[in-house]
């Protein structure tokens, strides 16, 4: 198997969001990419309502953005961290859901190894070192291939994505922010460290011939209009 | 009567209910939360099915099968038994 492999560095969240769709749309063949958000951005799954999750006027005033990832799952304040997506026909994956989860996510498990990190994978879709969480990922599947993109926390500032977060109970927020303190983590290296890591740790998990490239123009013109008839507008951000 | 419940699976994800209810019936539904489900667009076609339900454990559970199956819906971090739970609490038929 040959693993095309980009890194496309910081972007906004909605040409992230958009490009993740183009190589979703045009998967053929499997793709590892590595990003990052420039401004930080929040993202929320699928499933979540916008104003459920997110205090709109604190991100406006942090010049955070926000954006509705076409994946299920939770809240994520994207700052200082590692993004990855993977994308790859169907056929090339397990059908089981968690089953592919768990092969996915053996990839960035055996890469965060190779930086000498204990990292373990705990079901549903996160990965934990020293019981911490340090990795949140999420899956999709569309027209028969699959996107799985997730996040490796280089650091973390609980607190600020605290004040962007809405908690269910304002009366229990700060016992909740000293519990996310102590059960999630960053990993304490760099960005180019670990992407650097997670390609070993993909072509040990898939026996895959990594291909180096860059996003055409092509593909990168297609995820601009993308974020601009989609993700970035309210229609999608606050369709939930 | 619109209320509203936060339900965390057994061993899941979280769900999110707000339910406008009248006569013991559903007359709309909104379920938004952590979880996953596939494929992503049916969650709205189970919100409208479940349109006019009268609200008990059965009915509702009876429903969500039924969806689940039509639609060949996977649920990853919830099921048709905590999302029955979750709308039972919200319309205040059972507690936590």
């Amino acid at each position: 198997m040959k693993i095309r492999v980009i890194d496309t560095k910081h972007k906004n969240a909605y040409l992230n969001m958009g490009i993740d769709e183009v190589l979703m749309r045009n998967c053929t063949a499997p793709v590892l990419r590595f990003f990052a958000w420039k401004p930080a951005a929040i993202s929320i799954g699928y499933f979540q309502g916008l104003n459920e999750e997110v205090d709109l006027d604190k991100c406006k005033e942090h010049g955070v953005d926000y954006v509705r990832r076409i994946t299920g799952g939770g809240a994520v304040f994207h700052d200082a961290e590692l993004t990855y997506s993977f994308v790859i026909p169907e056929k090339d994956c397990p059908e089981d859901i968690l089953e592919s989860y768990g092969i996915i996510c053996g990839a960035i498990i055996k890469g965060l190894n190779k930086l000498g990190i204990d990292a373990k994978y705990a079901p549903i879709n996160d990965i934990i070192c020293n019981g911490k969480k340090i990795s949140g990922n999420a899956q999709t599947r569309r027209n028969k291939v699959v996107l799985q993109h997730g996040t490796i926390l280089l650091d973390v500032d609980v607190d600020k994505m605290f004040s962007l977060l809405k908690v269910p109970n304002e009366k229990i927020k700060d016992k909740l922010i000293a519990t996310v303190k102590e059960r999630v983590a960053g990993i304490n290296k760099t960005y180019d460290e670990v992407a650097s890591a997670l390609r070993q740790g993909f072509k040990e998990q898939f026996n895959a011939e990594l291909v180096e490239d860059t996003l055409t123009e092509q593909e990168l013109e297609q995820a601009r209009q993308i974020a601009k008839a989609s993700y970035s507008t309210n229609e999608w951000n606050h369709k939930r | 009567m619109i209320s509203k419940t936060i339900y965390k699976a057994p061993g899941g994800k979280m769900i999110r209910i707000t339910v406008d209810h009248a006569d013991n019936k559903i007359q709309n539904i909104k379920i938004t939360g952590d979880f996953f489900l596939y494929p992503e667009n049916t969650l709205e076609e189970m919100e409208k099915e479940l349109r006019n339900l009268p609200i008990t454990e059965e009915r509702i559970l009876q429903r969500l099968t039924d969806i689940v199956k039509r639609h060949k819906i996977t649920f990853v971090g919830i099921n048709e038994t905590s999302l029955t739970r979750a709308i039972l609490i919200a319309c205040g038929i059972t507690g936590p």
